[in-house]
């Protein structure tokens, strides 16, 4: 099916055209290390909040939540939950931490913590892994949307999407990417406001009214069972507290304080998101019947209530919403190949010029490296890797994070066990779900547990405390940013 | 063991502890609190569901109200508690310090 539709066309060039501008304006204000990976951390709580929302909201939130619940009712739900409730635990436990302690990747923060390249590595390593997991299926939504709308193949639509984002991630940096991800975020929301404004106003602006009309999905036990349900409630709320991509851009504010009033306000943002995407579900349940689909009910529903012209508005949010999305995951990626690996293993005494160079070039190879994958995952079922991404996250990064942050026993080789256990029990779990041998199609409820006493145990049997970890402790939890100053 | 580098001043370390511990205090109540109510939703609508299934209002159960609407709501009351508290802590601490 081809999308007809010249103001879709239209509004798509539009989104185009505004981040190549936003690329161009911003490219004057990347001219080192720390302007490129954190935009010279002078980012607003504000704006700020808005970027996360952007880069947060992807196409598989802003397309799958609406589509989940048209398919299965209720159950469909508990993603919107999910994916809501990990912020909390980001804010609670993580964000000042991260900001205070100032560098420019998660490799940087565990490496500081426990002074080991084993650790940065391993890291580096999980980093990458996740966020091409969660690149590969926005790049193929994102081929699909072009393809839809333009009617071009599958294959142009994921060259044309992999090069923009290569685009103005190497030309502005970080700086760019924030700009960008500030308009995606507005375009998102607004588009989901006004559909679920439509769709209810078929039922006299009446949630009640619209229920009536889907009483079979409004309980549920649809599709998920106890201990699926409960394992996917856990996996998502872990994984989003440590997600990459999501905490890199802690690093970005000029202060802790900052960053809690970020994560606050990215919390009302995505929070009324959330709040809202279950009920274009249902309006899609009620208003289409059987006539939807798992990844079309929002762009049919749109079509359904405001014709050929608002089905172009949702088409072109989508593509906003990969846009936002892989531009904050190819920053990630690139930060762990070019800080990580190249500026602190291969070539510590890179001079700052060269280590910009290197950070262009490796998101050059992102980008090349994300297309290939996109062009060759065309036809295969790729929407798990996001739920392995966010597995992986829950199972290794989190805990270990966590603890490191909190908990001053932690060793080296206790946080290198469980990130080792947790990367590979829960890739294991997946695999083995998705061949027919279980059917816990999310295993953070064993690997969470599990990595956390690896932790701890293994801390225990080694006792090698890093000698400076009250040093680090003081950095990272003591009040005031002005008393950061003093210790630097 | 490795040695502490600042093992030799105890009076530091003991400030150390007590302003981490007064911050994970803090975090790790909210964090239960809210680990608990988006937790015991699954439980709950697996072992009680005919309290859960029951209308409240119109079509709304107990559980969807508690899913679409509770959860989001304790989501923005407790990360804003925590954050204005935060914000008070370190006012206090800033003044104690000056």
């Amino acid at each position: 099916m081809i999308l007809n539709n010249p103001l879709a066309i239209i509004l798509v060039l539009l989104i185009v055209g505004i981040s190549v501008a936003v690329t161009i304006f911003s490219r004057r204000f990347t001219r080192t290390t720390a302007d490129f990976y954190v935009a010279g951390r002078g980012i607003s709580a504000v704006q700020n909040a808005m970027a996360l929302s952007g880069d947060y909201m992807s196409a598989a939130t802003f397309l799958g939540i609406a589509g989940l619940v048209w398919l299965y009712g209720y159950d469909g739900i508990w993603y919107s939950v999910g994916f809501f409730g990990g912020w909390i635990l980001l804010l609670l436990f993580l964000a000042s931490p991260i900001r205070r302690f100032g560098a420019y990747t998660i490799a940087d923060f565990v490496s500081g913590r426990f002074h080991s390249q084993k650790l940065r590595l391993v890291v580096m390593l999980g980093t990458i892994l996740i966020s091409v997991l969660y690149i590969i299926p926005q790049l193929v939504g994102g081929g699909d949307i072009l393809g839809f709308l333009l009617g071009w193949n599958y294959m142009t639509g994921v060259v044309v999407a992999g090069i923009l984002m290569t685009i103005y991630v190497v030309v502005g940096g970080m700086k760019a990417t924030t700009y960008n991800q500030i308009i995606q975020c507005v375009i998102l929301w607004t588009a989901m406001f006004v559909t679920v404004a439509l769709a209810l106003q078929q039922f006299g602006f009446s949630y009640d009214n619209l229920l009536t009309q889907v009483s079979g999905y409004t309980q549920p036990g649809n599709w998920l069972d106890f201990q699926n349900s409960f394992s996917l409630i856990l996996g998502l709320v872990l994984g989003t507290a440590g997600l990459p991509h999501v905490l890199i851009r802690y690093y970005t504010n000029p202060s802790g304080k900052s960053a809690r009033w970020t994560t606050v306000g990215t919390l009302f943002i995505i929070g009324t998101f959330y709040m809202m995407a279950p009920i274009a579900g249902f309006g899609a349940r009620a208003l289409l019947g059987d006539d939807g689909g798992l990844n079309t009910a929002l762009p049919l529903l749109a079509q359904y209530l405001g014709g050929e012209a608002f089905l172009g508005v949702v088409v072109a949010a989508a593509f906003a919403a990969v846009l936002s999305t892989v531009a904050g995951l190819m920053l990630a990626t690139t930060g762990a190949i070019a800080h990580d690996l190249y500026t602190n293993i291969i070539n510590p005494k890179a001079s700052e010029e060269k280590q910009l160079k290197v950070a262009k070039l490796s998101t050059l190879g992102v980008g090349i490296l994300a297309i290939i994958v996109g062009i060759l995952a065309q036809g295969y079922n790729v929407a798990f890797l996001v739920g392995l991404a966010f597995a992986i996250a829950a199972s290794s990064f989190f805990p270990v994070l966590l603890m490191g942050t909190w908990w001053r026993g932690t060793t080296e080789k206790g946080a290198l066990a469980g990130l080792v256990v947790g990367i590979i029990s829960s890739t294991t779990i997946i695999i083995t779900n998705i061949i027919g041998l279980h059917n816990l199609s999310n295993p953070a409820i064993i690997t969470v547990p599990a990595t956390f006493i690896i932790i701890y145990v293994v801390s225990r049997l080694d006792g090698q405390i890093p000698y400076d970890t009250d040093e680090f402790m003081l950095k990272v939890h003591m009040p005031g940013d002005e008393n950061l100053e003093k210790l630097d | 063991m490795i040695k502490m580098k600042d093992s030799d001043n105890e009076d530091d370390r003991n400030k150390i502890e007590k302003l981490i511990a007064k911050n994970f205090k803090l975090s790790i109540s909210l964090g239960l609190i809210f680990l608990t109510i988006i937790l015991i939703l699954p439980v709950l609508n697996e072992f009680a569901s005919d309290i859960m299934l029951k209308p409240v209002f119109g079509n709304f159960t107990v559980t969807l109200i508690y899913t679409a609407l509770f959860i989001f709501i304790m989501g923005w009351i407790i990360p804003l508690y925590y954050t204005l508290e935060t914000d008070k802590r370190e006012r206090e601490y800033g003044e104690e310090h000056k």
